[in-house]
């Protein structure tokens, strides 16, 4: 579980934004973790404490060679759906979105 | 369209016929396809560099409008074989810039948004440029992206606004890789781009791991705008961005996205505080049922 110094440090952190103009939290999500998301509570209590700091729209983004063939999004989007049933979710406006992305490499490489 | 379609049709119809040809040229026939429509089927080929050298083939209308999509990167690089040249003394700094001069000649400067700089053993220094190849690669004034792997820039401090200033500009983004200079030689050079507004930074600027000798003389050369992207994975020098607000009045950078980048992060969190429209952080694989907030926590890796 998340460490209550760890979650300070990050409501501290995320506290010193004062943009007008924050509107969007990405959460890079790796495929295996995925599986776990659902389990991992504190995350989610965690980014209550941060919208309720700075309201957000909440995006999961998977990284991944190919995660729409992998299920991984289906895997996301079924997890999500757990997520809001238990209403760990409920503290958005809109219902968190899902992208997928290669993961950012240097162009030469 | 369809007129080509048509006269398509009606050419391979004469063809059949053992007729002869039509006078028109197949330029002219081209010619009617829409600009606009070239250009839409054109620009879903950029990465695509094979089939975009095939259609600059099709007639001089279509070589025309694939031109600055062909020509929108320069990439210099060498490779293991001409390492092994410069050993033995046959390669000269000719032909490690030789793609400057082949631009040139043809003509094509202005039409380079983009230069890439790929170096697997270091060769690009000052030492590398003749007067010839200085001239060329000063004239690239066009350029909207450096992106340059393993760049030493303490060689080029000493006189680097003759080697970088033609890109100031126009300049507005900057991809390094695994930098080689110390923290103050980097936001120096970052100075030197008065429109610079995205950077991106991928590993530890070598030099910044020994001492290296005092560059408190570096004066800025200007206030970058800095108000785009930033994206740092496991680049944790903090020097860098005290340097540059206490020498560029602050950073405004809209998007970042922070991975591993240990203290900087309080430092860009305050310093971007005002401007931030979205942050993107990553959640580690690897520490199951922990979230790690790989890019929210100094002690992440």
């Amino acid at each position: 579980m998340l460490g209550d110094d760890r979650h300070a440090r990050v409501m501290r952190l995320f506290s010193t934004i004062t943009s007008p103009v924050f509107s969007e939290l990405i959460v890079v999500i790796a495929g295996v973790y995925c599986s776990r998301l659902p389990y991992d509570v504190s995350l989610f209590q965690t980014l209550r404490r941060m919208n309720e700091t700075t309201p957000f729209k909440l995006v999961f983004l998977l990284e991944g060679l190919n995660p729409l063939r992998s299920g991984t999004r289906q895997q996301l989007a079924l997890t999500l759906q757990i997520a809001t049933a238990d209403g760990l979710l409920d503290f958005l406006d809109s219902p968190p979105t899902i992208r997928t992305a290669r993961p950012h490499e240097f162009p030469l490489l | 369209m369809v007129t080509v379609w048509h006269q398509s049709k009606a050419s391979i119809k004469r063809l059949l016929n053992d007729e002869p040809p039509e006078t028109r040229t197949a330029h002219e026939s081209t010619c009617r396809v829409p600009h606009d429509i070239v250009e839409i089927i054109l620009t879903h080929l950029t990465h695509d560099l094979g089939t975009l050298k095939a259609c600059s083939l099709t007639c001089r209308s279509w070589y025309t409008a694939a031109l600055p999509h062909l020509f929108y990167t320069l990439t210099l690089r060498r490779d293991k074989s001409s390492f092994i040249g410069d050993k033995l003394g046959v390669t000269s700094s000719r032909d490690r810039l030789k793609p400057l001069s082949r631009v040139h000649e043809r003509g094509l400067t202005p039409l380079v948004k983009e230069i890439r700089l790929l170096q697997l053993y270091p060769w690009f220094t000052p030492q590398a440029f003749s007067h010839r190849d200085l001239c060329y690669f000063s004239a690239f004034t066009n350029v909207q992206t450096l992106a340059l792997h393993k760049l030493r820039i303490g060689p080029f401090i000493p006189d680097v606004e003759r080697y970088f200033k033609h890109f100031s500009p126009t300049l507005r983004s900057i991809a390094l890789y695994r930098p080689r200079c110390t923290p103050r030689q980097l936001s120096h050079f970052f100075s030197l781009f008065p429109n610079l507004d995205d950077i991106v930074i991928f590993g530890i600027p070598i030099e910044a791991r020994i001492a290296m000798a005092p560059d408190t003389e570096l004066v800025p050369f200007s206030k970058p705008k800095l108000r785009g992207q930033l994206l740092l994975r496991g680049f944790r020098q903090v020097d860098v961005w005290t340097h540059l607000i206490a020498s560029c009045g602050g950073l405004r950078f809209r998007y970042m996205h922070l991975t591993a980048v240990g203290d900087s992060l309080p430092v860009l969190f305050e310093a971007c505080a005002e401007t931030l429209e979205t942050l993107r952080i990553s959640v580690a694989d690897h520490i199951f049922g922990v979230w790690s907030y790989n890019g929210l926590s100094a002690d992440s890796s």
